[in-house]
Parts: C-alpha cells; structure tokens; sequence
C-alpha cells in the first residue's frame, strides 16, 4: 500500500497540463480571411507550467 | 510561466489567404516541461469557401466583419438565410473577447427565413487593431459550423493587383491568462 502510494505520488509532481480541446473546428471559413481560437491549457501539477515552445506544422 | 492550478491561452490564428476553397487541417506542437506527456499537438480544421451566398444549410449576406477608424462606432450585420427544409438553431462557440459586443439570434431560423448577427465594437475598447472571428454552430445532424471573420483596422487596406495563389499559413500567438 505504501508503495503504491509512493507512485502515485511521484506521477503527480513537477508541471501537469491539461488540455481541454486539442482540434478545433472552424466549419466554414471565408477564403482570403483571419480567424482564430484560443485554446487553454491548465497546470494540475505541482510546479509551476512552462510553455517552451509553440512551434506551427 | 503558468502557475499551479492557473491556466494559460495559447491563441492559433489561421490566415487563408487566396487558398482554393476545400478542407484544411492544420496543427501546432507545443513543448513543455511536463515531462510525462512531452510534446503535444493542437490542431486546427475547417472549410474553405469562396462564396458566403453558395453555403448550405444557411447562406451568409456576408463573409465577415470588418471595421475601420470610420465605421468603428456603427453597428455591423450580417444576414443569416435558412436555405434548408427545417428549423435550425444557432448556438454561439466562441467569440473574440470583450472588445467585440454580438448580438446573436437565440431562436430557431424557420425553412426559408432569415435573422441578422449584430456585432459592434465596445466603447471602451482603446486598443489596437485586431483580427479575431467568432464561430457558431448550428443543430441540423452534422452539426454544421460557420466561422465569421471580424477585423478592426486603424485603416482601410490599398488594394494591389492580383499576385499568384499563395498556400495557407498558420501563424501562432502565445499569451498568458490570468485566473
């Protein structure tokens, strides 16, 4: 039971993101336009989040 | 930085440019230091059209929203046409933030009828131009989405001549939020 414990908790530290959607549908989009979403990612872990990098393609 | 229990926005703004109309999916890999998941991907799909007046189920009176320094204070409409054989109801997706007010239809749109979408820039709004869009969907069986661009610009663009189809880009805005 203790080690059991021991994992679980190891699991649960440092930085944790969630990501509550990660595809976005647009449906229809007019040629020659800008459109844009926000997605939200959630830190449950026990250290602070870093986001390093957002790297398109 | 995103601190324990807080969250973070990371925006994805898709440029069609002259992009033939078709499916399009794009994506961006974020990098963290959660080390269990590693990278991960996002991901962006939509469909690209030419004319806002072919669509089905609704056909637009208009592709987007676009105000300048002239018209910033008038109130834009777009006119929405029920083009299909029952009622269909709009719920709204996302929209672009407090800077833009929208006044959407609540009610179901009758075969045959149409109704507006309302969108005005805030009073209170100072800040700079900006591109954003606001999405909808609707409740027929596919659950069909419309995506209505709305552009605030310090001035009108000069227009140039025609230069060669170029591919889509995908552009990336990193911002941190609050809770």
């Amino acid at each position: 039971m203790l080690l059991l414990f021991i994992n679980v908790y190891g699991q649960n530290t440092g930085a944790k993101v969630y990501v509550e959607e990660t595809t976005h549908n647009f449906g229809f989009i007019p040629t020659e336009s800008t459109v844009t979403h926000s997605f939200y990612l959630h830190n449950y872990g026990t250290d602070s989040l870093k986001i390093l990098k957002v790297k398109p393609g | 930085m995103v601190a324990v229990g807080d969250s973070a926005e990371v925006e994805l703004i898709f440029s069609s440019g002259r992009r033939r109309a078709g499916k399009l999916y794009k994506k961006a890999t974020v990098t963290c230091n959660d080390h269990s998941r590693g990278n991960f991907q996002i991901g962006l799909k939509g469909n690209i059209y030419n004319n806002p007046d072919s669509l089905y189920p609704l056909t637009l009176s208009e592709a987007g929203f676009q105000f300048y320094p002239e018209n910033r204070d008038r109130e834009l409409k777009i006119e929405i046409k029920n083009v299909s054989q029952e009622k269909l109801k709009l719920r709204l997706v996302t929209t672009p933030g407090n800077m833009v007010k929208i006044d959407f239809p609540g009610k179901e749109i009758k075969p045959g009828k149409s109704k507006e979408i309302k969108v005005k820039i805030d009073k209170s709004f100072d800040g700079n131009a900006f591109k954003k869009s606001l999405t909808f969907e609707l409740n027929d069986s596919a659950s069909t989405r419309y995506s209505v661009p709305i552009l605030f610009a310090k001035a009108k663009p000069i227009k140039r001549a025609a230069k060669p189809v170029k591919p889509a880009t995908a552009s990336i805005k990193k911002s941190k939020s609050g809770n």
